[in-house]
């Protein structure tokens, strides 16, 4: 009933689309018979490689308690994995996969040369920053995440940790950075091939003279900060280095001058999902202000511009950089060629 | 009671051929003896007898019934026979009574019945005080007597034995000898008793099949064994006879170097075969020059052993032939002691050299 | 009359063999060979085909072979695994096999404890006992370091965990108790007289284990060392936390990066695991030389006592060094975790108002994920392992006792899947069992498959080595006393096969709750398993969040241990209790 006086208030009133730009009604009649369908469904299965497995499991719960009747699977591993997966699937034809959350545009890039997505643009997607809208042309896929890359530290021992990447390559810091391996993680590959555009191979040179410790993730500098094994970690994620600061560890983040890359998940549907208008269904709850608070509450960057990150920060504040996607691919393996023949 | 008909029987392992072709037959109620050095083919031949091998060409019959062919073979549990092992294989997580009650239990023999032939047969065999024992706590004569009565309860038509007392101290060996033999004269059952030692063999069997090389060198009884080897190779095991190698001289006589020596001809053969003269420590005499006229031969001792009852001496007689004899302890020989041996001419046997003896 | 003239007829011949073929032992046979076929054949016949395919154009190529032994830094790795899996396998074997001894054969005193501590070195996934040896041995933070700094004053560290020979260590101390599982299960079937004769010099303990026992249980141990090869060339965990920051670069690091990388080198990934096969099948045959013709039996219906060898003076020093490997593997890694998983911020260090127990309370009571996937490892772990040891067991018979022609070949196609790295298998079972006529995608039959193909050759090598301690003697008096080939499989090789089979069942179901690789691509979130959650929470950063998992999977994966372990000794007891009783009359 009250569902029902909702839907025929918004009809009569017309404000429906202006209700629903502002962000402020939900749902809209679109999204009420997208639920319709995606109830019909009843199922949605998630492979998520973007977030962490707590603010991924939040998003979830959020989704779920939202749109009762649909049962979310949610298949978190890592970005490569669930790309693979995915690969698996096609190539096997079991299809299973309904939203594929990967950190690495490549994957997409790949997928719709192959024609294996399928053409959705959510509602609400506006509300991104405008950099990140309409990343594809033909809407085949979507920012799905906001992921930086910056520098993080011991904040207990150390009282001027390094403002830019390039202040960071000073001798005070000799054997006491750390960094995970581009030949391990795409976030550290991206910032390889980010730096090696900015100061080419110079950076990476004087780098290894300050004898760093490669880890393997970029989260080990996480780790490698906590237990005191380094002070200073480089290539360094931004959010989970906030989580921990929250937590009470001494830890702390610095979003260099020259740059804070910015690594943006995506989020697609595969033309054959077999539950369609379940993932469309969560493709526009992405950008539903609920979600960016659950971000912001992980120390995540929102997905809408509207909703404030933690700790008062904003994409605005920082000098940021992403890489663009052409001719990534050949860029990631000079990177790496070049990381290992320098730094081991 | 079963009569066994074993024929042309062969068993090839990839190129190495353990068992010839033999032909064995075996009257209800005998006892024989299969009796050879390790490798001669007598425990495949049990192996054979038992179902575990199927043979490679031949047959074996039970009563005229086809048990083993080279088609396939009639498998152990069906063949009415039983088997007791070199190693005895008493379950070690059964206690004796189970052990022995095993077979019964696989008949689905009714308890009372079950329990009544099991008390019996650990009375037999003395072991009805460690019925609830487990292997690991008896001695090797106990589980030797375990494995008797386990194979005995299921009365098969036939038992096959397994080297039964090599494991055994010696003293013991020697009871457990009469003691098998006595169970067999008290069931009648046809057994087949494979041995290395002949001893053993001739103590225990009514008939002996003595086996070298993968063929039967002689079915015989013990006493045809021992007094009539059929060739060198019998005479050898059997009694450590004396060999002798040489060629033929004519009938009667064997050419050994230069000297002719005469015997008894018991094989076949044409004047410059090779031949062979055997003859028992026991039967050579040590003699002064002079003693005796022919079949001497002259030699050095090469060693001497003093055994109590009689002498035990090692004599060179030249062309790489040593021969035994067993003299009066009262005669003392020293080493290196020149000394002529005289060889009986009715002791002495000229027979075929072993034929088929194999390596 | 004419009847018995018809029974001699060659027809009539060939029928009444016929009645008496092995039929049971041929359906057996058949059943064993279809389902090797597919649990084991088919996977790594698509790895294999995989391997001839190029990544990017699919089309048919020896190029990824080529690639193999001309590009740069693809030989090296290879080179590395091996000096890693052999050292593994030496040191695991050096601690492994006289703490079996030790413990199996021995009056040392707290032989349950080291068993049962043993075995969960053996529990500890490998990225965790590493992630606990980061916090001991770390240059600069490491604990013990920094209590070697404190005692001595000295400004470099005790041990530099960061290098081949911290990885060495790290390796082979979870590796042992596969060398100990097995020599021991082996030991605890041997006879005692031999060592009874050599132990009479009190001086001669050492010199009776090395020349009395450990000969005869030789093929134990080399079937442990083997494993522990293999273990050392398919660890993921170990290596890349601890040999990535010295930059060196083993087989399955290498293979991390072929998935890693865009586009993922998934073909290439296959072709570059083949030379691991052909050097487990080196080792094999090397096994087969060594062992050669020579018999191991030692159940051989003679006797087999419990008595121990009494150590004397020589006891205190041997639980010294039983203690190695508690200690290391379990004790103080466990320690360090605990304190972490205790901790609301780990990063600053224990103390008072730092500790909760939040993080337990999370994952026993809060997180519906950890509750699901703790159920769903314990339940996996338990039907894997004992479908595989089934299965291991019949084909180790059908192996050991020559049932069927071609027994070596069957071997080495059921131990091929254990020496593919996790992550290339899981491929192979991908394609393997997405298609009919075992489509079972989406299923935990299929995480069930694929763990019972990939630790098939341990139940199988097991089952080996336990049956080569059993005289086929004791199986044929069986039959000849008329127990068909089944009933003598069942009531005879089972009972004596007890405790292997026992030790069979933990050293596949210990695994399986720790393995990660594998079910990489097979899980789904229903089918969700401890330790893909754990490496989550590790790749979001939470250090709590994983050693409290850690220390759950322990506890978990203990608690049946000590169950399996109890049942069979309560099995022995039941047996030995008795006899003792008849003795003491």
């Amino acid at each position: 009933m009250g569902d029902f006086t909702r839907r025929r208030f918004l009809q009569v009133t017309g404000v429906a689309g202006t209700a629903l730009a502002a962000g402020l009604i939900r749902p809209s009649f679109a999204t009420e018979s997208l639920y319709e369908a995606a109830k019909a469904e009843g199922q949605l299965n998630l492979y998520w490689g973007s977030y962490e497995q707590k603010t991924i499991e939040g998003i979830r719960d959020a989704f779920t308690k939202r749109y009762p009747g649909i049962s979310v699977n949610l298949l978190r591993q890592a970005s490569q994995t669930v790309y693979t997966r995915l690969r698996l699937e096609l190539q096997n034809n079991s299809p299973n996969c309904d939203s594929l959350g990967s950190t690495n545009i490549l994957h997409y890039l790949e997928l719709k040369k192959i024609g294996a997505l399928m053409p959705f643009r959510p509602a609400g997607s506006e509300f991104l920053p405008k950099d990140f809208q309409r990343l594809d042309a033909d809407d085949l896929y979507h920012v799905g995440a906001i992921s930086l890359t910056a520098i993080n530290f011991q904040s207990a021992k150390v009282s001027d940790a390094p403002a830019s990447w390039e202040a960071a390559l000073d001798g005070k810091w000799a054997d006491k950075l750390t960094i995970g391996s581009p030949a391990f993680s795409g976030d550290v590959s991206s910032w390889v091939v980010a730096i090696r555009k900015k100061y080419g191979d110079r950076y990476l040179k004087e780098l290894a003279k300050l004898d760093p410790k490669v880890g393997q993730s970029n989260v080990d500098t996480v780790t490698d900060i906590l237990s005191g094994e380094r002070l200073v970690g480089l290539a360094a994620p931004f959010s989970a280095s906030l989580t921990q600061k929250a937590a009470g560890n001494p830890i702390d983040v610095s979003t260099p001058s020259d740059g804070t890359i910015v690594n943006l998940g995506l989020n697609a549907i595969p033309a054959n999902a077999p539950h369609p208008n379940a993932a469309k269904l969560f493709s526009e709850f992405l950008y539903d202000p609920e979600v960016s608070q659950i971000l912001a509450a992980n120390y995540w960057p929102t997905l809408r511009t509207d909703v404030p990150w933690a700790e008062g920060r904003s994409l605005e504040q920082l000098s940021w950089y992403r890489n663009p996607p052409e001719d990534l691919v050949a860029e990631v393996a000079e990177g790496i060629a070049k990381w290992k023949e320098i730094i081991g | 009671m079963s009569q066994i008909k074993i024929s042309n029987l062969q068993k090839h392992f990839g190129a190495f051929q353990a068992l010839k072709g033999i032909d064995l037959m075996v009257e209800e109620g005998t006892l024989l003896a299969l009796l050879g050095p390790s490798g001669c083919g007598k425990s495949t031949t049990l192996q054979l007898l038992a179902g575990f091998e199927t043979p490679s060409a031949g047959e074996i019959r039970v009563n005229d019934r086809l048990i083993s062919s080279a088609q396939g073979v009639v498998p152990p549990e069906k063949r009415d026979i039983s088997l007791v092992f070199q190693n005895y294989a008493v379950w070690p997580h059964k206690t004796v009574a189970e052990n022995v009650a095993f077979g019964l239990q696989i008949r689905k023999t009714p308890r009372a019945v079950l329990e009544e032939k099991l008390g019996k047969a650990l009375k037999t065999v003395h072991l009805d005080h460690l019925a609830d024992r487990y292997p690991s706590e008896l001695s090797g004569g106990q589980q030797q007597r375990v494995a008797l009565a386990r194979a005995l309860i299921v009365e098969p038509s036939i038992l096959l034995l397994d080297e039964p007392l090599s494991n055994l101290d010696a003293h013991l060996r020697e009871e457990m000898r009469f003691e098998i033999r006595q169970v067999h004269d008290l069931l009648g059952l046809t057994t087949v008793y494979v041995t290395h030692d002949q001893g053993e063999a001739l103590v225990t069997a009514n008939q002996i099949a003595v086996m070298n090389g993968g063929s039967v060198q002689q079915l015989g009884t013990p006493r045809e064994i021992f007094e009539r080897p059929a060739n060198a190779f019998v005479a050898a095991f059997i009694g450590s006879n004396n060999v002798i190698q040489g060629q033929l001289a004519r009938e009667g006589a064997l050419r050994f170097g230069r000297t002719e020596l005469a015997g008894l001809q018991r094989g076949r053969g044409t004047v410059g075969d090779p031949f062979a003269l055997c003859i028992r420590p026991s039967k050579v005499r040590v003699v002064a020059p002079g003693e005796a006229s022919g079949n001497v031969l002259p030699g050095q001792v090469i060693r001497t052993a003093y055994l109590g009852e009689y002498c035990d001496v090692l004599v060179d007689v030249g062309h790489g032939v040593s021969v035994r004899a067993f003299t009066p302890p009262s005669l003392d020989f020293s080493v290196d002691q020149p000394v002529l041996l005289h060889l009986p001419t009715e002791d002495c046997q000229l027979l075929e050299p072993a034929q088929r003896v194999t390596s | 009359m004419g009847v018995t003239v018809h029974a001699s007829s060659p027809a009539a011949v060939a029928d009444e063999l016929k009645n008496h073929r092995p039929w049971v032992r041929w359906g057996v046979v058949s059943a064993v060979l279809v389902a090797l076929f597919f649990l084991v054949a088919q996977p790594l016949g698509w790895i294999l085909y995989n391997s001839f395919h190029d990544d990017q154009t699919q089309a048919l190529t020896v190029g990824n072979y080529l690639r193999l032994f001309t590009a740069k830094g693809l030989l090296q790795p290879l080179i590395n695994s091996i000096v890693l899996a052999f050292s593994t396998a030496l040191l695991s074997t050096l601690l492994g096999v006289p703490l079996a001894w030790f413990v199996a054969r021995t009056n040392m005193p707290g032989r349950s404890w080291i068993r049962l501590l043993t075995l969960a070195a053996f529990v500890t996934p490998s990225f965790i006992g590493a992630l606990g040896w980061i916090l001991l041995a770390a240059p600069n933070a490491g604990w013990l370091n920094g209590l070697f700094r404190a005692a001595t004053g000295s400004a470099s560290p005790l041990m530099n965990i960061y290098s081949m020979g911290g990885a060495i260590f790290v390796c082979a101390i979870y590796t042992v108790p596969y060398t100990f599982t097995i020599v021991a299960s082996a030991l605890d079937e041997m006879a005692v007289e031999l060592e009874d004769a050599a132990t009479t010099l009190g001086a001669g303990v050492l010199r009776t284990m090395m020349s009395v026992t450990i000969p005869m249980v030789m093929p134990a141990v080399i079937v442990g060392f083997i494993l522990s090869f293999i273990q050392g060339m398919t660890l993921f965990g170990v290596p890349a936390f601890l040999l990535t920051p010295s930059g060196t670069a083993v087989v399955t690091t290498k293979l991390a990066e072929f998935y890693q990388l865009f586009p993922p080198e998934i073909y290439m990934a296959a072709a570059y695991c083949m030379p691991l096969i052909l050097l487990t099948g080196g080792l094999f045959w090397v096994r087969k030389k060594i062992l050669g013709r020579k018999r191991f039996v030692m159940i051989g219906g003679k006797s087999r006592a419990g008595r121990k060898v009494d150590l004397k003076a020589w006891r205190w020093p041997a639980l010294a060094f039983a203690l190695i490997v508690p200690v290391t593997a379990v004790l103080l890694p466990y320690f360090a975790l605990v304190v972490v998983s205790l901790s609301k911020a780990w990063g600053q260090g224990p103390s008072l108002d730092n500790l909760t127990l939040h993080w337990y309370q999370w994952a026993v009571l809060d997180n519906p994920a950890t509750q699901s996937a703790i159920v769903n490892s314990l339940a996996y772990a338990s039907v894997s392992a004992t479908l595989c040891v089934l299965l291991g067991t019949l084909i180790a018979y059908i192996v050991e006792r020559r049932l069927v022609s071609g027994t070596s070949f069957i071997a080495s196609l059921t131990n091929f899947p254990i020496i593919i790295p996790g992550i290339v298998l899981s491929v192979g079972f991908f394609a393997a069992y997405t298609q009919p006529p075992l489509n079972l995608y989406g299923t935990a039959a299929i995480l069930v498959a694929a763990f019972v193909a990939t630790f098939l050759p341990i139940a199988f090598s097991n089952g080996e080595a336990t049956l080569k301690g059993i005289s086929p003697d004791l199986e044929r008096v069986a039959r000849i006393l008329g127990a068909s080939e089944a009933r003598t499989f069942s009531s005879i090789t089972v009972p004596l096969m007890r405790s292997g089979l026992v030790s069979g069942w933990l050293l596949v179901f210990i695994p399986v709750m720790r393995e990660l690789s594998v079910a990489v691509f097979l899980i789904t979130p229903k089918t969700n398993v401890m330790t893909t959650l754990i490496y989550n929470y590790k790749d979001g950063g939470n250090y709590e969040a994983v050693a409290a998992a850690s220390v759950l999977l322990l506890v978990g994966t203990m608690a049946v241990v000590a169950i399996a372990q109890w049942v069979n000794v309560k099995l022995a007891r039941h047996k030995r209790d008795r006899a003792e009783a008849e003795v003491v009359q």
